[in-house]
């Protein structure tokens, strides 16, 4: 009978352990990699558009079928599900078009194995055109807007300890950048601070202070809005993005930040963290979750 | 022992032998100056007064008009304030000449003519690529005098009559002459000013625009074009084929793109006629604006008017529609261009402007669509007026009785018709000059066969 027992909470302690398996296994980094070391690639780059036909300053006959091809390219750390939507060609003169079609993708992010690094997935999307009416207007431009999800993730090398001004052990300095690697993706994580603030006799909390920037040349988008709807940003409406801690040591909470000029500053707060007299580090994974937009343009000629 | 004040003398003035033999020199100098500037003087009046000095000063006189600096400095003026109320074009790369010039406007023979010769004027013409069968209208007249009434002229008529020109046949344009018969009985010298005046119907000049259409009201202007990444040269404008008038077209007046659709944004079109050529427009014959199907005028606040003289639709081909402009209120227009020795001066250019209404289905769900605005313009053109200067001696009255025997001997004397190697006109004269004439001279009868057959 005790024989059973000790196998059922074993099989439940196993059972338990799945999920935060799983969740090892989709994050990159944390916790170690089969070669003992996190780190990431890391970078700017996320999804990168490219209009292949027609070429900028290409040009389109008039008497042949008229397609539309757009490389798309994941060069960040995260996998991605975005759409692509073709836009700006009037239907006067390109009859199969309507005024706006998109389509989707999914690609995996570049990551490294080992000692290899894998490149991110790539897929070429085309758009019949059909017939091109000639006409006095010669000259025209046509949009990609890509729109995606992407996370980028930081791991963290935290200090805890009692008192946060102690000589002894881990140190705990305002400005000291407490970052140890952060994946590639367009918002990047540039600094993160931490302060230590004592709650009781055992406990402490962490608050740390994450410098989040836009180093891409898109924007960041709505997280849910819909990406397959071709329309223009909304006056007065700026998107979030949603900041979460991984493994944190204690309760961690978040509050999601939009993006002034391009930058802004989250901030987490991480409370009930178990602390002594004697410091120690913790590892803890931030992961930003947004959405992005990209556009990229060509113009043509029709001959 | 207090020192000595040097004494207060006045320096002697050195004067060297040199500077002694200078002032006769300089008086010598001085004497001569005046006598060349007198003789000067009374040779320059004995020139103007003489029949080559007064027509090389007329000449002057006619050239001088054009670089009057009172008109010249206004019209630079014009210019520079028309940079706001023009739209400007992106010239052509292309270097074809256009279209037929009126280049210049010179007679036949001699200026000074007795009275009773026939004068003869040539008309002569630039043609551009691409002309065919071109009507010109010419004028051939005597400045500022009623040839019908004139006490010195009796019969002016251009030959041909009504010319078409084409780029391929040389001969459509080589041979415009203009022949004026003077009067026998001319009791005085008389400086006339001989106008030739060209015109010609422009039709169909068009001119159009690319226009970028949008409701995105947070990124307008450069900002749109950074954010799609469409590479415009910024403002977009619509091109300038060398033609006699430049047709400018634009959306606003600082035509600034994309169009933003949405209440509060007032969408408009603009178009500007500025003349390049060296006349004037005198009348715009037609002029029709084609617009997407999705826009049309606002009739409320663009209302028929000399600024906006388009009436309703009057064509649709189901993608466009066309609007005709009003020939009443196109005749209202004054004419515009350059002006030199009219009585007011004359406008550069026009402009018209109209307030547009637009359907949101344009955009069709894109969050921007590009389409085009176009003109089209018909107008008559008048090149500015050549003149030259001639002078028509009266015969000698108090030679009756030789001049009876003189002009016997006239008819019967010799004539010679003289290629000028200096001008390369034919002249006649009673000799044949070989140091003045290229090659032989033809020999005629009388003055009258020798003028008769160079006119030809």
């Amino acid at each position: 009978m005790k024989r059973i027992i000790i196998i059922l909470i074993a099989l439940m302690i196993l059972t338990s352990g799945c999920k935060f398996t799983d969740i090892r296994e989709k994050v990159p980094g944390i916790g170690k990699t089969p070669s003992g070391k996190s780190d990431f690639i890391g970078g700017n780059e996320g999804i990168t558009p490219e209009i292949m036909t027609p070429i900028e300053d290409g040009k389109v006959y008039s008497t042949q079928p008229f397609q539309i091809a757009v490389k798309v390219t994941n060069e960040g750390e995260s996998q991605s599900d975005g759409s692509v939507c073709i836009s700006g060609l009037n239907p006067k003169y390109f009859s199969g078009m309507a005024n706006c079609e998109c389509d989707s993708f999914s690609l995996e992010g570049k990551r490294r194995i080992e000692d290899e690094q894998l490149e991110g997935e790539e897929e070429i999307l085309t758009f019949e055109g059909g017939e091109v009416m000639s006409g006095d207007l010669k000259n025209f431009a046509v949009s990609a807007t890509t729109r995606y999800d992407y996370k980028t993730y930081g791991i963290l090398q935290t200090c805890i300890k009692k008192e946060a001004y102690s000589k002894e052990g881990c140190q705990i300095t305002p400005t000291k950048n407490i970052v140890k690697s952060a994946s590639s993706g367009p918002v990047t994580i540039s600094k993160v601070t931490q302060e230590i603030i004592p709650s009781d006799s055992e406990t402490v909390t962490l608050i740390l202070s994450i410098d989040i920037k836009n180093a891409a040349k898109g924007d960041v988008f709505d997280l849910e809005d819909n990406k397959e709807e071709c329309k223009a940003s909304q006056e007065g409406t700026q998107p979030s993005i949603n900041v979460r801690l991984i493994n944190a040591p204690g309760r961690g909470i978040c509050d999601p930040v939009k993006l002034r000029d391009g930058e802004a500053t989250a901030r987490c707060m991480v409370d009930s963290v178990e602390a002594s007299d004697e410091s120690y580090e913790s590892e803890i994974t931030v992961e930003l979750e947004y959405a992005y937009e990209i556009i990229d343009s060509n113009r043509f000629e029709v001959v | 022992m207090a020192e000595e004040q040097p004494s207060k003398e006045p320096t002697p003035q050195v004067v060297t032998a040199a500077q002694k033999q200078s002032s006769p020199v300089k008086f010598i100098f001085t004497i001569v100056l005046i006598l060349v500037l007198v003789v000067l003087i009374v040779y320059g009046v004995a020139w103007a007064g003489s029949d080559a000095g007064g027509l090389k000063l007329a000449e002057l006189r006619v050239a001088a008009d054009k670089y009057n600096p009172f008109t010249f400095y206004g019209e630079q003026l014009k210019k520079a304030s028309e940079v706001g109320s023009v739209w400007q074009t992106e010239s052509s790369t292309a270097e074809e000449k256009i279209g037929v010039k009126f280049d210049d406007f010179t007679i036949i023979g001699n200026k000074i003519v007795p009275a009773g010769s026939t004068l003869a004027f040539k008309y002569k013409f630039d043609v551009g690529e691409g002309v065919q069968e071109l009507p010109l209208k010419l004028e051939c007249s005597v400045k500022d005098e009623d040839v019908e009434t004139s006490d010195s002229i009796e019969k002016l008529s251009i030959i041909p009559p009504e010319p078409k020109v084409s780029t391929d046949n040389p001969l459509s344009y080589s041979n415009i002459v203009c022949q004026m018969k003077t009067k026998k009985e001319l009791s005085e010298e008389k400086e006339l000013d001989v106008q030739g005046k060209v015109s010609f119907k422009h039709e169909n000049q068009r001119g159009s625009l690319r226009v970028y259409f949008t409701d995105d009201t947070i990124n307008m202007g450069e900002d749109f074009f950074d954010k799609y990444g469409i590479d415009e040269d910024l403002p977009i404008r619509s091109i300038y084929n060398q033609e006699p008038v430049e047709l400018g077209l634009g959306v606003s007046d600082e035509n600034i793109q994309p169009i933003i659709i949405g209440e509060n944004y007032f969408p408009a079109v603009g178009i500007s006629l500025r003349n390049r050529w060296d006349g004037k427009v005198t009348k715009i014959t037609s002029m029709s604006l084609s617009l997407p199907k999705e826009i049309s005028i606002n009739k409320e606040d663009s209302p028929a008017s000399t600024l906006c003289p388009f009436g309703e639709t009057t064509s649709s081909t189901g993608e466009y529609k066309s609007y005709s402009a009003d020939i009443a209120m196109l005749n209202q227009l004054p004419a515009f261009g350059k002006g030199i020795g009219t009585k007011e001066p004359l406008e550069t250019s026009v402009r018209f402007f109209c307030w547009l209404k637009i359907d949101d289905a344009i955009l069709g769900g894109s969050p921007y669509q590009q389409d085009q605005y176009s003109v089209s313009v018909s107008y008559d053109y008048e090149f500015q007026a050549k003149t030259v200067p001639v002078k028509i001696k009266p015969m000698q009255t108090t030679e009756t009785t030789t001049t009876t025997e003189t002009t016997e001997e006239e008819t019967t004397q010799k004539s010679y018709s003289c290629l000028e190697k200096e001008t390369q006109n034919y002249v006649c004269l009673s000799e044949c000059d070989t140091t003045r004439c290229e090659g032989t001279c033809g020999e005629y009868d009388s003055l009258s066969d020798c003028q008769a057959d160079v006119i030809e």
